[in-house]
């Protein structure tokens, strides 16, 4: 029998071995909680798309986790029951390795990994976009054409290296203006297509020859004889169409948005709006059709700035006579135009302005 | 020896037969044929090219009217100097919406401007058509050629344009057969491919006691006759009017004595009848 001196001294040593070793299971417990949040957060941040169930997975081992820690400090938590996997894990010799490693891990993943993912939402119409992201003037995906029906599209980009801003361009349909985002190493970025871009105001003007013009201007830029030259002053500068020839002159907008945007200008809304105008003139219908035919059919565009209601545009006409002698149209123009016309965009919301060039 | 001979008569007898043809002629008084660009939009649009338009479509007009009226000879590059121009303006008329283009024409004989109110302005375009060929130099000398041709078989357009052919002399001197009443003017019916129903006017001034008196007489009847080397034509008086005598609806005592004088005629197409007989040289081929 030991002496009662010696028993309370080892009863006390294994007190105090258990209360260390205690101490060192709820460390690590939450160490393990902690873990388990992180990479949550890192799975939740990053490969959503791919592992959809990181939530319910990581919440349940964090739940688990404080199930644990709060049952562990009112002192039970398994204590003694060779079954509790989780503590088992936890007080073995080689857990603190683990945990660091998964430490560092989770560090390393959450400071250099970055993702990008875009989804469908907002007023789309139901059409398809396509959307280009670009980071230091290199296109960092293939275009990503989104449908009402896609969930996302994007990917994780692993072991980051670059910070660079990240521009995101909807390239069809035209109107909205790029959106860039800062970017870090670690920055996860959902991109809603089109909620997330701001819709361009866009001016689109339907330059119309009027009547003196139309009995004028050449039908093609190298027919002989006198030729034309059409220019637009901008607010934001000067358009030039060397060779206005019979026909219409969308402009307005860049070339990217103007050729959209003029492709979608229905062809029976323009005839219709030169038809009204000869009307207008008591043309009869056998010179008004096939003329509004005739100029709807090869429209010219001059991309210049992005007008904005309210601005001011003047159209000049200036004269280019063919040389002495000579069947092709001149190149250098005469000094004073033949007609200057200009044409302030309304402000009543409408988008599509037609503009007639004809003296008053 | 005897083939050298033969040989040499033929070509003596070709040399004559050649010089008496031409000999014979008897030039038609030359008339000019001009188109010209004039309405603004037209003029400055076809720019170089305008010239070529203005000499293509009077080439066909001068074609066209010969066609119908070969009595003279409408030539569109004759020099200024001619008998007479016939003139076609491409003109711009004040419209709404858009100015009219017309043809309009005008006609110098003898240096002088002559009234052609008679020969109405031809619509090329009205004021409501937008398509014009204001570039297309091609495109509108056919036009401006196919509206010409279309005037032209119009028979009461012609009529008008025979009006103007009235004005211009055909020859300036007459010879008078007094034993068979006829008058002979240095003309080529042939060459005129004039039929002998068409009637002359001869008119003439003569000098009287300081006066100069203007007298006319018509012939008719014509006929081609050839002495020598000279044609003429020769036809009977149906009408003849002088200030100091009594008209006649036939020859006259004073014929003679008032073309004898020194005077100043000429002799004008009153009525023009087309020969439907064709000609080669000047000469009829089945009359």
């Amino acid at each position: 029998m030991a002496p009662p001196d010696a028993s309370a001294s080892a009863a006390e040593a294994a007190q105090s071995a258990s209360g260390g070793k205690r101490l060192r299971f709820r460390v690590q417990l939450v160490v393990f909680i902690a873990l388990a949040v992180g990479y949550t957060i890192f799975f939740q941040r990053h490969l959503q798309v791919y592992v959809s169930e990181t939530l319910l997975i990581g919440g349940t081992l964090s739940l688990l986790g404080l199930w644990k820690l709060i049952w562990d400090a009112i002192g039970t938590a398994g204590r003694g029951r060779p079954d509790d996997l989780l503590r088992r894990a936890l007080e073995s010799p080689n857990a603190p390795e683990y945990l660091a490693f998964a430490t560092l891990l989770l560090l390393v993943l959450l400071a250099t990994t970055s993702s990008i993912y875009l989804s469908y939402e907002g007023d789309g119409g139901g059409q398809p976009f396509t959307v280009e992201i670009w980071q230091a003037g290199k296109m960092l995906l293939p275009p990503q054409t989104l449908n009402p029906y896609d969930h996302t599209k994007g990917q994780p980009f692993f072991l980051n290296k670059s910070s660079a801003d990240v521009e995101f361009r909807i390239t069809s349909p035209t109107g909205y203006r790029p959106l860039k985002e800062p970017n870090h190493l670690w920055s996860a970025h959902r991109v809603e297509v089109p909620a997330s871009f701001d819709k361009k105001a866009l001016q689109l003007l339907r330059v119309i020859p009027g009547a003196a013009l139309l009995s004028s201007l050449p039908d093609r830029a190298d027919d002989p004889g006198r030729g034309y030259e059409l220019r637009i002053l901008t607010p934001a500068g000067q358009v030039v169409v060397p060779h206005y020839v019979k026909t219409v002159v969308y402009t307005g907008m860049t070339t990217e948005d103007l050729s959209t945007e003029s492709d979608s200008d229905q062809h029976t809304a323009l005839r219709q709006a030169i038809d009204d105008y000869l009307a207008g003139l008591h043309f009869p219908a056998d010179q008004r059709t096939p003329m509004a035919v005739k100029l709807s059919a090869n429209p010219m565009l001059a991309a210049s700035a992005e007008l904005k209601a309210a601005s001011v545009v003047t159209f000049q006409i200036y004269a280019r006579d063919a040389p002495d002698g000579g069947a092709a149209p001149a190149t250098a123009p005469k000094e004073s135009p033949i007609m200057s016309v200009s044409y302030t965009i309304p402000t009543d919301g409408a988008r599509v302005h037609s503009v007639i060039l004809e003296s008053h | 020896m005897t083939s050298m001979l033969a040989r040499l008569r033929n070509l003596f007898n070709m040399i004559l037969v050649v010089t008496c043809a031409s000999a014979s002629a008897v030039a038609a008084p030359q008339v000019s044929v001009r188109f010209v660009v004039a309405a603004p939009t037209f003029a400055q649009n076809l720019g170089a090219v305008k010239s070529q338009v203005e000499r293509d479509v009077a080439t066909a007009l001068a074609s066209d009217v010969t066609a119908y009226f070969p009595v003279v000879l409408w030539d569109a590059s004759a020099p200024a100097q001619a008998a007479a121009e016939l003139r076609l303006t491409l003109t711009e008329i004040p419209a709404s919406p858009l100015p009219a283009i017309s043809l309009v024409w005008s006609a110098i004989v003898g240096g002088q401007a002559v009234s052609t109110a008679d020969l109405p302005p031809i619509a090329l375009y009205g004021s409501f058509d937008l398509e014009r060929a204001t570039h297309d130099p091609a495109n509108l000398a056919s036009i401006i050629q196919q509206k010409l041709a279309a005037w032209l078989q119009n028979q009461d357009d012609r009529e008008r344009l025979k009006g103007l052919l009235k004005l211009i002399p055909l020859a300036h001197s007459v010879e008078v057969d007094s034993q068979a009443e006829h008058i002979l003017v240095p003309l080529s019916l042939a060459q005129s491919k004039m039929d002998s129903s068409s009637i002359l006017l001869v008119t003439f001034d003569v000098s009287n006691a300081g006066n100069t008196l203007r007298g006319k007489l018509k012939m008719s009847g014509l006929l081609e006759t050839r002495s020598g080397v000279t044609v003429r034509t020769c036809g009977t008086v149906n009408a003849f009017e002088y200030p100091q005598a009594l008209g006649s609806n036939g020859w006259s005592p004073l014929i003679p004595q008032l073309l004898a004088a020194p005077s100043v005629a000429s002799v004008f197409i009153d009525e023009y009848v087309r020969s439907d007989f064709d000609t080669v040289n000047g000469n009829f081929v089945n009359p």
